[in-house]
């Protein structure tokens, strides 16, 4: 029987591990898309932008509500934004929210106070069934 | 007698052979095909988080006093839909800017607000809808769009909303719900 030829054996060895890396690479390009739709998926799911909504907007509120004269308008209109909020974010948003101001209407003297500041505490909640946010969010006001 | 030693390269060139084989067998059968269509979600994220900050931009004062108008809120009241047409479709194309075929984004946008019913119980509320603004090319787009994406923005205005009709009773200030749905054509 005629001797084994075994020459060349590391040119078929590096042709093996390049053919395994080649074959490692192509699993790792596969699996791109996968990893980007179940990321964009989760990052939609999250309602960032609602609860950035509801916050900022009961932040520039509460701010202002000092300034509109007389205890019982206040009331009035807590009661029109908190009614709005709710309502549209079941209708439209699939989402509880609801908020409440220095327990349930602002009060002139606030929650809290130290020398300077007075602060009026807003409970947020947001709930859509996915995510569930509760944030208790003391704004200050100037004495 | 001695052992006959030849052909060990042959002998190992088979069984990788074999476990190769045996890789691709396992990999294959192992793996759920990925199907990732045009509506895979990848691209819906970014228009959704395009068109959530384009209406933070619109939404926001140009004066820092507490509750003052913003230019959407004034669009809203004064029901100037080509004005948030024009202005929402700029903030739409202002990251490409180049062919129809990349600013193929139309969009359709509804206002929402809820009416107070005519005795104090809140069960009386509904919500009242209406068209607020489209795009140029939205009646088009109809038959060949992707999937839409909605965005929405509560929007605080000091009167009733424009669309809603100059003889209804609810002229207060209030937060009215803008939801803009976005496509691809």
């Amino acid at each position: 029987m005629e001797a084994l030829n075994d020459d060349g054996q590391w040119i078929v060895m590096m042709g093996f591990l390049v053919a395994i890396g080649m074959f490692m690479l192509a699993i790792v390009i596969s699996q791109a898309p996968l990893v980007g739709q179940t990321t964009a998926e989760s990052v939609m799911e999250f309602p960032k932008n609602e609860v950035q909504d509801v916050r900022g907007k009961l932040i520039s509120m509460g701010g202002a509500l000092p300034e509109i004269p007389g205890q019982s308008d206040r009331e009035v209109l807590q009661d029109r934004f908190r009614g709005d909020i709710a309502l549209l974010s079941m209708s439209r948003n699939n989402a509880i929210a609801n908020y409440s101001v220095d327990g349930s209407y602002w009060a002139a003297t606030g929650t809290y106070e130290d020398i300077f500041y007075t602060y009026h505490q807003i409970d947020i909640h947001y709930n859509n069934g996915i995510t569930e946010y509760t944030e208790t969010l003391l704004l200050p006001e100037r004495r | 007698m001695v052992m006959n030693d030849e052909g060990q390269l042959y002998t190992i060139e088979g069984i990788t052979a074999g476990v190769i084989m045996l890789v691709t067998a396992f990999t294959i059968f192992n793996s759920g095909l990925v199907y990732t269509p045009g509506d895979a979600h990848i691209s819906d994220m970014q228009i959704q988080q395009l068109g959530y900050d384009a209406l933070l931009m619109m939404d926001t004062p140009e004066d820092m006093s507490p509750l003052s108008a913003s230019p959407l809120a004034l669009m809203i009241q004064g029901n100037d839909g080509s004005g948030f047409g024009n202005e929402f479709s700029s903030y739409l194309k202002s990251g490409t800017g180049t062919t129809d075929i990349v600013d193929s984004l139309e969009f359709n946008a509804t206002v929402y607000n809820r009416v107070l019913g005519n005795n104090p119980n809140p069960d009386d509320d509904y919500v009242h809808s209406y068209q607020f603004s489209s795009s140029t090319m939205y009646e088009e787009s109809q038959l060949t769009r992707e999937p839409a994406i909605s965005v929405t923005r509560y929007v605080w205005i000091p009167g009733r909303p424009g669309g809603y009709g100059n003889n209804e009773y609810d002229n207060t200030e209030q937060l009215v719900l803008l939801e803009v749905l976005i496509w691809r054509r």
